[in-house]
């Protein structure tokens, strides 16, 4: 704030200073960005919140200037950015697309001679000349997105607007999309669905912390995003709430009979792991000491992915009834292999319990903290939960 | 249709002149005329359209400021000075162009913060905003204005012919309550405190200003600060040839005059050439 002030009275005063200069607590919002778009091309800009992506549709749009550098636009801009925004509630559908056109830039004709066009696509009905604050906030959605899309830019820029709206009104958005780019409009398309950018985008710009990371072709980047965004959640799963033992997230246990030593993902050769092949065994391990003599014990073993749903689960005396008998008090350690895991790109935790195999009481069931990823050596998405082998045949019935 | 190049770069608007500034200023604002009468068509006939009201609001409080001086007026708490008019139009009167200068002011402070919604989606001249404001207010001292000779013709006052030039008087005080406001708009912009400052500042500019008493009765140093207040001049000049059809501090007056116009033309250079900077802290 000290900095806003500062800075507005000497550009006030004409004292021309450095602006490529950081001071302290600033940082860039964006750096060394560099690409080029052309016309009927359709670039998509992918990074997770806070890697510059609004910010980068802002200086595109010339709403702030650049510290450094340049940009150059031709032809007219326009922005879908938070759609609903700019619609006032008490003013009418009607009053509301002469408002928010002539914000976006257009001049009354063109309003008139669009607005039919605009209320088709709304697809509000009556309500055309009912206030806002009647609308469904799928008729807001709608309407705003409509005015938007029919400002007829030569450069439109789309800022994760696909999320909302029911599925007829995405499909007819996705359809007028397609038609921008048949005229040889270019379109910079934003969205943390990927499915859309693999489909729509000619071209991805991945960023990442305000730098550009990849600029090139779709499938690439998006696994290149993917990947970035797992290395982003394992963080984060890792370092939530603070447990007794920093490698246990979530502890349910029965008494003193086990104590727990270590835990986690390992490969062949022992060595600790945070993320795996698709095609690599998973080999999980977790030392533990008895206290006493035990009977007989059993495992079982769990592969949860981020909504702790069960993607594996194995249990030790399932079916080749291994179950470890007459243990005497010391330490262990049990390992777990699994040589093909089939487990798409994604982040999982494990969790292992370990029981009594008399009385079926549960020892201990713990929820790792040792988050693991699973990375695709070639171009697989995260789709799923397995990764399967698949043919695809079309016949023709009759 | 030939398509523009835009190029975006930093601090690219200093280099334009002084000249050039106003001229661009006006351009952009006479291309967007559109936008500014939807905006203002938004802002001001919307805003009442959920209230019994409506712009009654806008006359009720300064309707109970009034009561509430003339009725120490009469309690004899307030001792105003010397007036040949009933005290109620004395200070109805001024009162008017007051809230004019003040709220226009205050608008003014506000334009760039409130429009935040649209700076951030979309990119337009943003003195458009503050022509907005001014618009707005314009609108209201009409209303009030005619309010305010209705009432005082109740009371028994019939204004000068001199009231003619009462359009001509308001310029002055549009530059100045403008010129300073749009300077601090760029501040108010980043600083949450700027705005709080000025409306306290305001509160006592009010009483710097002989609106509510008369000069006659003050000496000292007390006089001499509201001797150099430029709204005694802007406004109670208006109020005087209303009034009296005369004009106390002929040459004071002139001098405030050309000076508000000056810092008018002055702050909106300042404006232009610093806003862009702000637009990235308004978030």
């Amino acid at each position: 704030m000290t900095y806003a002030a500062w800075d507005i009275s000497r550009s006030m005063l004409g004292i021309s200073y450095k602006t490529d200069v950081l001071r302290k607590y600033e940082f860039w919002a964006l750096k060394n960005i560099s690409f080029e778009l052309k016309r009927g091309e359709v670039l998509g800009i992918i990074g997770v919140n806070g890697s510059g992506k609004s910010t980068l549709l802002r200086l595109l749009n010339g709403i702030f200037p650049p510290d450094i550098g340049q940009i150059g636009v031709k032809g007219r801009i326009g922005a879908l950015i938070s759609v609903g925004a700019g619609l006032h509630p008490h003013m009418t559908g009607k009053e509301n697309i002469y408002l928010k056109g002539t914000i976006l830039g257009m001049s009354r004709e063109e309003i008139k001679s669009k607005f039919d066009d605009i209320v088709e696509f709304a697809d509000v009905g009556e309500f055309i000349d009912a206030p806002v604050s009647t609308y469904s906030s799928g008729m807001n959605v709608r309407l705003g997105f409509s005015i938007a899309i029919n400002v007829n830019p030569d450069i439109l820029m789309v800022d994760e607007i696909l999320s909302v709206g029911d599925l007829s009104f995405r499909n007819k958005s996705l359809r007028k999309m397609r038609e921008y780019r048949e005229q040889a409009k270019a379109i910079i398309f934003i969205s943390h669905n990927m499915e859309h950018v693999r489909v729509l985008c000619d071209r991805v710009i991945v960023l990442n912390k305000g730098k550009m990371i990849y600029d090139g072709n779709t499938q690439e980047g998006i696994v290149l995003y993917e990947e970035v965004t797992r290395k982003i959640r394992v963080d984060n799963l890792k370092k939530s709430k603070p447990g007794e033992y920093d490698k246990v997230r979530d502890r349910i246990s029965s008494g003193s009979e086990i104590v727990l030593e270590d835990m986690g993902i390992i490969n062949s050769d022992g060595i600790n792991l945070d993320q795996l092949d698709c095609h690599q065994p998973l080999i999980f391990t977790c030392k533990f000491s008895l206290t006493k003599f035990t009977k007989s014990l059993y495992f079982s073993f769990g592969i949860l992915n981020e909504e702790y749903k069960a993607c594996i689960w194995v249990v030790s005396n399932d079916n080749e009834n291994v179950i470890f008998e007459n243990l005497n008090a010391g330490g262990y350690q049990i390992r777990i292999s699994i040589a093909s895991h089939n487990l798409a790109p994604n982040v999982y935790i494990p969790q292992i319990a370990i029981r009594n195999g008399d009385t079926g009481e549960t020892y201990e069931r713990i929820l790792s903290r040792e988050s693991f990823k699973v990375v695709s050596d070639g171009n697989l998405l995260e789709r799923g939960m397995i990764n399967v082998k698949e043919d695809w045949i079309l016949q023709k019935c009759n | 249709m030939p398509e523009e190049f835009t190029i975006y770069t930093n601090q690219s608007r200093r280099k334009l002149s002084l000249f050039r500034t106003w001229t661009v200023m006006a351009r952009n604002i006479f291309d967007n005329r559109e936008l500014i009468y939807q905006l203002f068509k938004r802002d001001f006939l919307m805003l009442y359209k959920k209230s019994f009201l409506g712009l009654g609001w806008h006359f009720i409080a300064p309707l109970l400021a009034i009561i509430s001086w003339i009725f120490l007026n009469y309690t004899g708490i307030l001792q105003p000075g010397k007036i040949e008019v009933p005290y109620p139009v004395y200070v109805l009167v001024g009162l008017t162009f007051w809230k004019y200068f003040s709220s226009f002011f205050m608008r003014a402070v506000e334009s760039l913060k409130s429009g935040s919604a649209i700076i951030l989606q979309v990119n337009f001249p943003h003195e458009i905003l503050i022509v907005k404001q001014a618009l707005q207010e314009g609108v209201l001292l009409i209303i009030s204005f005619t309010i305010t000779i209705i009432a005082i013709g109740l009371m028994g006052v019939i204004p000068k012919w001199q009231i003619i030039f009462v359009p001509l008087m308001i310029i002055p005080l549009f530059s100045l309550a403008g010129g300073i406001g749009i300077v601090f708009s760029v501040l108010s912009g980043s600083i949450g405190d700027v705005k709080k400052i000025l409306e306290l500042i305001m509160g006592l500019l009010m009483f710097a200003t002989p609106i509510i008493y008369s000069l006659d009765k003050l000496s000292g140093i007390f006089r001499t600060i509201i001797l150099l207040n430029p709204l005694t001049y802007l406004i109670c000049e208006i109020r005087n040839v209303m009034l009296f059809g005369m004009i106390n501090f002929l040459e004071e007056y002139v001098i405030t005059s050309a000076f508000s116009v000056l810092v008018f033309l002055m702050a909106l250079r300042l404006f232009y050439v610093s806003e862009e900077k702000v637009i990235e802290k308004i978030m």
